[in-house]
């Protein structure tokens, strides 16, 4: 592949990319296999789709633009990248909905023959774009005939035209490979594994792909290829790419496995959630019981009825259906089950934006039940950190008997990243403690450390009780006595607030003291740390830290935020954390909001930050 | 006689005492709901079902508190849900006997939706559904089942709803078990909880139940024993649907529609009537019965329909037993390495991922064969003293025979400065650096082969366009084992070193000779 030595090559330390075109056109597929080549050539990979709300918006239409993005670099990468070096447009639309984010400089590589009147109408241009200057001086804009060059070279090919057409995906596929100097070998092996005995289709897709790739080389309209080196920076270990969803479903069965528990995942389908359901549900023979519910509040119900049956019960949701949960919530709260309650978050109020990533139902997960309802709230930071939050959560429920909220978002959800496979052997396992079954049970007697009450579950002989959502005493009995009432709503608060004492130290980012503090929760994770890392660089006296744990809060936040002169919480809310922050620590710690529904670029907190400096 | 030590075989027969708890039932006095609990008080210790099993599942409502009054294990839940909890409960654990215990309120109006689903899905559960057309507990608002024209505080003009009727309903949601009963009639409760704990699905009986306070009498027309065998239709499979004090009128199904005809008038005669047939695997049959209602008809009581269907736990749980024969049982590290993975054993070396076929997946066991081979052979490295160096950095090699200096040239340096450094330094390789980062390698081999005989100008060419792009390189960290290696298996005769900071040096193989030698001996190698 590096047999042509007349062009030259740039080494880069990172690249951005972002593949566009119709949602039919296959840009989440080519988007994947350029990741996955770049993960095997050693690059360290950050990616994100955006896609639509609608299946199949109309064809050419802005609504139907379906976009790829990712990052790969020689250095760490945390995001997918705040601007696009490179935009693959696969018709006009695709075209007018990215270009404004396109770096000043960057290629755009635009298949031409999408590019007819009709289309242009449809993208609401009244005259070609790429012939327009404002465009072209701006960027370098690489015309390609990437439909005729595909049916072209697919001639012999006994396929439809209609489907030689599909394999143009590949050819664009097969210019940025050579672009990037990136080898074909994977996707070639992907091609054949995946379509297996269609000999014609395995043909037509590889023989795009290569014509892509060397058209690129031979083709005088890129004159340079370039080089981004494989990152030094890799613990060693066996790597793979991982989405949110996907680390979040192998938590499941990871925890499922090595605490030896049987669980009952009940979910209602709701973007982005659904993901975990349709995971599971295809991995049962790792002995998930998976049930789709007949709406949001039944799968909470399934999953605490379960979670009661002595098994781990577990929901997952996204935007609206969570204020259909609350209700079922409270009722796990004040029987104290274990029960974890994933929400994968996106654009509200409402249906909102349900493609969309927000950060935007802290508080309501927080307050958002009737009564004194406190609990345990913990999010994942990244996609991969879905794995290790979910055990984390798992293990919480387990040990204080309570309702736990794992909150993920629509942009880890989606996202992917490396990562590196834990040795099954050095994870954590859990277990519930059950009452004693040699004395009288009593359902709300509690362990004195950390008041748990202790459980006994249906067909134990002799521990037959009874729980419910009206207040108990003790003993198990109904009680409207106001003094019960204010010791079991203490109980209840001071177990959940007990459990920041398992914490370990707060992880920062950078000095323990200094001028500002950057403290961020969830998925903002890539783009604060880079920005901070950026100005440390630099020799700023900026730290950050990153919360896993929004309620309790950890013990040790409050001196750390103390060693610093100013607080910024960049957060896509209005302010959530930051009010809480406020609220318990009296100081004036700054918001920094954006919500439009996508993820902070480095650069945005990067300036934020330094108007401070 | 000495009496027989207990053992555990050795059960004692429960009885309804077994199953009172010891708590005041704070209903109503005279509340319907009295017989319903002594009708379930009385029944449970004759189903041979050990007491710890049973679970009583319940909503809110006055019939809600139902499971407080057994001594079970009980869950009172919220307001409509009771079947999804009974649907986890049940899929955690299929052995256990579940009731879930609800009300027109609680079953039609609040939880409409979980009542149709459990039923459909048929889980193995039996659903008391108290109707007494009336929300008792709110004080007495008009219900989902409340007739039209009923005036309460809500409703003082009276309801302008159509009420629903719960039989229907659990036959339009393809309930398997329906069956209908009356608080006033102990007996026939009894024999229907009977059939219904007995069938295994879902088992929905309607239970209509008199609320003393908030509307008395609602069932007054088929609740009392001298009304009782002119207004009511007592169904028993396989008997001939025959009603009336004199036992004389009977059911003819006309078309689509069910009359009230008399055996010896108008020519009818007994073969006309309808043979109950609760087995009826069309749901019409049953649906027509339900209809039918005093004053016009008589209201029917007993079991409308019991047929089987696979129920819901019992599938769920055959899922995971084909798909475990199917696929084997879960592997967890495999799955977890997913389809293809890559992985990086030393620090700053390209990922090992490809195999010969270009494809990048390998079987899990294949890549722990492979680790547990190399962990083999560094224990055997480590027994040996002789070669225990091989585990050393190669940056002791570098410090002590490798080169460091004069060794680089930037990419856009001539070919003819390429050479001069390499005659100046008396080198026969250099790394081509941009910055801090290796871009190249450049050997004597390089210069000889491509400048001598594509006779490329020396002068303007610059060594870019001369080199391999991407060479092989390792980390300083790195053992003098691994250099070795990729020496050898590279066919390479050099091999750049770097650091975290950028490129150090380069290592040739007799640099590594010449340490070994060293090492060995114990002195070096020119003296």
């Amino acid at each position: 592949m590096e047999s042509n030595v007349k062009k030259s090559v740039t080494e880069l330390e990172s690249v951005v990319i972002r593949f566009a075109g119709d949602s039919g056109d296959g840009m989440q597929l080519t988007g994947t296999q350029f990741t996955n080549s770049s993960a095997i050539a050693g690059n360290d990979i950050s990616t994100f789709p955006d896609f639509p709300a609608e299946i199949r918006a109309p064809q050419g239409t802005l609504p139907g633009v379906s976009g790829f993005q990712l990052c790969f670099g020689s250095n760490q990468i945390l995001t997918p990248g705040d601007t696009p070096d490179v935009l693959v447009a696969m018709n006009p639309a695709a075209f007018k909905v990215n270009i404004s984010e396109l770096k000043n400089g960057g290629i755009v590589i635009a298949n031409t023959n999408t590019f007819t009147p009709q289309n242009l109408k449809k993208a609401g241009y009244t005259s070609d774009p790429l012939e327009d200057k404002a465009f072209s001086q701006k960027f370098k804009i690489i015309k390609i005939k990437i439909t005729d060059l595909t049916l072209e070279v697919l001639k012999d090919n006994p396929l439809k035209t209609s489907e030689k057409t599909l394999c143009k995906n590949f050819f664009a596929l097969g210019v940025t490979y050579w672009l990037y100097n990136r080898d074909m070998d994977y996707t070639l092996g992907w091609i054949k594994r995946k379509f297996a005995k269609k000999t014609d289709v395995i043909d037509a897709n590889s023989r795009a792909l290569k014509a892509g790739y060397y058209f690129a080389e031979t083709s005088e309209l890129m004159p340079t290829h370039f080089h981004v080196s494989p990152v030094t920076t890799m613990e060693p270990g066996v790597y793979r790419k991982i989405s949110g969803n996907e680390a979040l479903s192998f938590g499941i069965i990871t925890f499922a496995k090595t605490s030896n528990i049987e669980v009952v995942y009940a979910s209602y389908p709701i973007t982005p959630a659904t993901d975990i359901l349709a995971y599971l549900s295809s991995n049962k023979h790792f002995g998930i019981k998976t049930l789709q519910a007949e709406d949001e509040i039944a799968a909470i119900g399934m999953a605490l009825g379960a979670s009661f049956a002595g098994n781990l019960g577990i929901t997952a949701t996204s935007g609206p259906g969570m204020c259909l949960k609350a209700e079922m919530m409270g009722l796990a709260v004040i029987t104290e089950l274990p029960l974890i309650v994933i929400n994968v978050q996106r654009g509200g109020p409402s249906t909102g934006l349900p493609t969309k990533t927000e950060q935007a139902d802290l508080l309501q997960v927080l307050f958002g039940r009737n009564g004194e309802s406190p609990v345990p709230i913990l999010a994942a930071r990244s996609p991969s950190d879905c794995f290790e939050t979910f055990i984390d959560c798992a293990s919480i429920a387990f040990k204080y008997n309570t309702p736990v909220v794992m909150l993920s978002d629509g942009y880890i959800a989606n996202g992917t990243e490396p990562w590196k496979i834990p040795a099954i052997d050095d994870l954590p396992s859990s277990h519930i403690t059950y009452a004693d079954k040699n004395v009288e049970y009593v359902p709300y007697q509690r362990d004195p450390h950390t008041l748990a009450r202790r459980l006994a579950i249906p067909g134990t002989p002799g521990q037959e009780h009874r729980i419910g959502g009206l207040e108990k005493n003790e003993t198990g009995g109904v009680s409207y006595d106001p003094e019960n009432h204010e010791k079991m709503v203490c109980l209840r608060a001071g177990k959940v607030a007990g459990i920041a004492r398992d914490f370990k130290p707060t992880e920062i980012n950078g000095s323990d003291h200094g001028k500002i503090l950057v403290i961020g929760w969830g998925g903002t994770y890539g783009a604060i740390t880079t920005a901070v890392n950026r100005l440390q660089k630099q020799g700023h006296a900026v730290s950050s830290l990153h919360l896993r744990y929004l309620n309790p809060l950890p013990l040790d936040l409050h001196q750390i935020i103390k060693n610093f002169e100013k607080v910024l919480i960049p957060e896509i809310n209005l302010g959530q954390l930051t009010m809480l922050i406020r609220a318990k620590y009296l100081i004036d710690a700054e918001c920094f909001s954006k919500v439009q529904g996508r993820p902070f670029a480095i650069q945005e907190i990067e300036t934020k930050i330094r108007t401070y400096l | 006689m000495t009496p027989a030590r207990s053992t555990d075989s050795i059960i004692t027969p429960l009885t309804r005492k077994d199953f009172v708890p010891k708590v005041d039932v704070r209903w109503c006095p005279g509340c319907g709901d009295y017989a319903i609990l002594s009708t379930a008080q009385k029944i449970f210790p004759e189903l041979g079902i050990p007491r710890e099993n049973f679970v009583i599942i319940s909503g809110i409502g006055c019939s809600s508190r139902f499971p407080y009054y057994l001594n079970t294990y009980g869950f009172h839940t919220i307001h409509g849900r009771a079947p999804t909890i009974a649907t986890g409960l049940k899929v955690a654990n299929p052995d256990l006997s579940v009731w879930i215990i609800t009300g027109d309120g609680d079953g039609l109006s609040i939880g409409g939706n979980h009542l149709m689903h459990v039923l459909r899905r048929n889980l193995d559960v039996t659903i008391l559904l108290f109707n007494n057309r009336v929300y008792g507990l709110t004080k007495g608002q008009y219900s989902p089942t409340s007739l039209p024209g009923h005036k309460t505080k809500t409703s003082p003009m009276g309801s302008i709803e159509t009420p629903i009727n719960p039989l229907c309903f659990a036959l339009a949601s393809e309930a398997t078990f329906v069956a209908r009963t009356i608080d006033t009639n102990p007996k026939h409760m009894l024999s229907v909880f009977h059939a219904a704990a007995n069938h295994k699905g879902t088992s929905f009986v309607e239970i209509l139940q008199n609320c003393v306070i908030f509307h008395d009498n609602a069932f007054k027309d088929v609740a009392s024993r001298d009304v009782r065998e002119d207004q009511i239709l007592m169904l028993e499979h396989g008997k001939p649907l025959m009603f009336g004090r004199d036992k004389n009128k009977g059911i003819r199904i006309n078309g689509m529609t069910t009359e009230v005809v008399t055996v010896g008038q108008k020519g009818v005669k007994e073969d006309d009537i309808v043979t109950h047939n609760q087995y009826n695997m069309d749901p019409s049959y049953a649906y027509i019965l339900a209809q039918m209602s005093f004053p016009d008809k008589p209201t029917p009581m007993g079991v409308l329909r019991s047929v089987k269907r696979p129920t819901y736990a019992d599938q769920v749980r055959d899922q995971i037993t084909k798909s475990i024969e199917q696929r084997g049982e879960g592997n967890l590290q495999s799955l977890l390495l997913g389809t293809y993975f890559w992985s990086y054993h030393a620090e700053g070396q390209k990922p090992k991922a490809s195999v010969a076929d270009g494809s990048v997946f390998r079987p899990y066991d294949e890549e722990i064969e492979i680790q547990s081979e190399l962990k083999a052979k560094a224990e055997k490295l480590n027994e040996n003293p002789l070669l225990r160096f091989l585990r050393e950095p190669v940056k002791n090699v570098l410090g002590k025979y490798g080169l460091t200096s004069g060794i680089f040239v930037a990419p856009h340096d001539s070919i003819a400065k390429t050479i001069q450094t390499m005659k100046k330094n008396k080198v026969e390789c250099l790394l081509v650096v941009d910055g801090k980062k290796l871009v190249g390698i450049v050997t004597e081999r390089d210069i000889l082969l491509k400048v001598a005989l594509q006779k490329m100008d020396r002068e303007t060419t610059p060594v870019l366009s001369l080199i391999k792009i991407r060479p092989e390189k390792i980390h300083e960290s790195s053992t003098i084992g691994y250099a070795i290696n990729k020496l050898s298996m590279g066919k390479f005769r050099h091999l750049p070193i770097q650091s975290s900071e950028g490129p150090l040096g380069v290592l040739s193989i007799r640099n590594i000779l010449n340490y070994i030698y060293e090492s060995a001996s114990g002195e070096h190698p020119d003296s």
